[in-house]
């Protein structure tokens, strides 16, 4: 048990990780590091739930719960993007997004 | 020894696993090679599991562990693999969407920080009742966690079930060799069409004599 943390560093933890992760879905130019970094926010997220559970309301583990099911969604959603990157790959032989510009007016 | 007697040995490993899981992805947005991204990236989730496993979450922590960390990251190394390792740079855009992109990431942590800062002392600095950590230490979560799930969140648990179904029939749809489902569909309606039309005309011609005498 953790007697010195805090709920607040939890938070700042989760805080510094979801600003990471934004910064590499901004400056990234691959595909699949776009997806690697929108996975890192979601694990900050869950870092949240979880770190609320623990400190506020430890009787019913609904944080937890959430966590599991988000869990659950961005493995799905790696699945798919995934094989969006690799079907766009096909089509243009690279990962670059800015070379993905066919909606781009 | 008065350090450590005033610092518990689960706040070091609180402070040691945030570092090496900041570090860690600092270096997955920073790395040119998108190898050695996925690498950090398992380093950062395990860390995180270690955190899980701090907050009193040991089902979620392997939960983390196996799906993200292991899973997870070997999906994305195929994917590495299926579209090339050739590195890309990272920050080299125009000096405008740059300074768009440091600005909303500035903005984003000071809001937080201010919205963390700002919250009443009693709700930050609260610690977990020490009666129910010791009840939880001694039977696990995993069988609450699945109480939960089996009693309360069932729908969204079967959801999530019929979730994952269509995420796999559609990857593998998507993942298709040049999508050879559309092209042998065309190519099949292309060519009965033909028939069909070279048919017709033939019965056009055939017919066409008889329906001008009658």
């Amino acid at each position: 048990m953790m007697t010195d943390v805090a709920l607040i560093q939890n938070l700042m933890l989760a805080t510094l990780l979801f600003s990471v992760g934004l910064a590499g879905v901004l400056f990234s130019r691959n595909a699949i590091k776009l997806l690697i970094s929108s996975e890192l926010m979601l694990t900050s997220v869950n870092i949240n739930f979880v770190a609320f559970n623990n400190y506020l309301n430890l009787d019913v583990l609904a944080g937890q719960v959430f966590s599991v099911f988000i869990l659950t969604i961005s493995a799905a959603e790696a699945a798919i993007g995934l094989a969006i990157v690799v079907a766009l790959f096909r089509l243009y032989r690279t990962v670059d997004v800015e070379k993905f510009r066919l909606l781009k007016w | 020894m008065n350090f450590f007697n005033q610092v518990s040995i689960d706040t070091l490993f609180f402070w040691f696993f945030a570092a090496v899981a900041v570090i860690s992805s600092a270096a997955v947005v920073l790395n040119k090679s998108i190898v050695y991204s996925v690498l950090f990236l398992i380093l950062s989730f395990l860390s995180v599991a270690a955190i899980f496993a701090l907050n009193n979450a040991d089902f979620l922590a392997i939960a983390q562990a196996i799906v993200y960390a292991v899973g997870l990251a070997i999906v994305l190394l195929f994917g590495v693999m299926f579209t090339g390792i050739k590195p890309l740079d990272v920050l080299t855009r125009t000096k405008r969407e740059s300074f768009v992109f440091v600005s909303v990431i500035l903005f984003s942590v000071t809001l937080l920080t201010y919205m963390l800062l700002h919250t009443p002392l009693s709700f930050v600095l609260v610690t977990p009742s020490s009666q129910v950590v010791s009840s939880l230490a001694q039977q696990g979560t995993a069988m609450l966690i699945g109480k939960l799930i089996f009693s309360q969140y069932i729908l969204a648990f079967e959801l999530a079930s019929v979730l994952l179904l269509i995420a796999m029939v559609g990857a593998i749809v998507l993942s298709k060799k040049r999508l050879d489902v559309f092209d042998s569909e065309a190519s099949f309606h292309q060519s009965t069409r033909n028939d069909v039309m070279f048919q017709h005309s033939q019965d056009i011609n055939k017919e066409l004599p008889v329906e001008v005498c009658n």
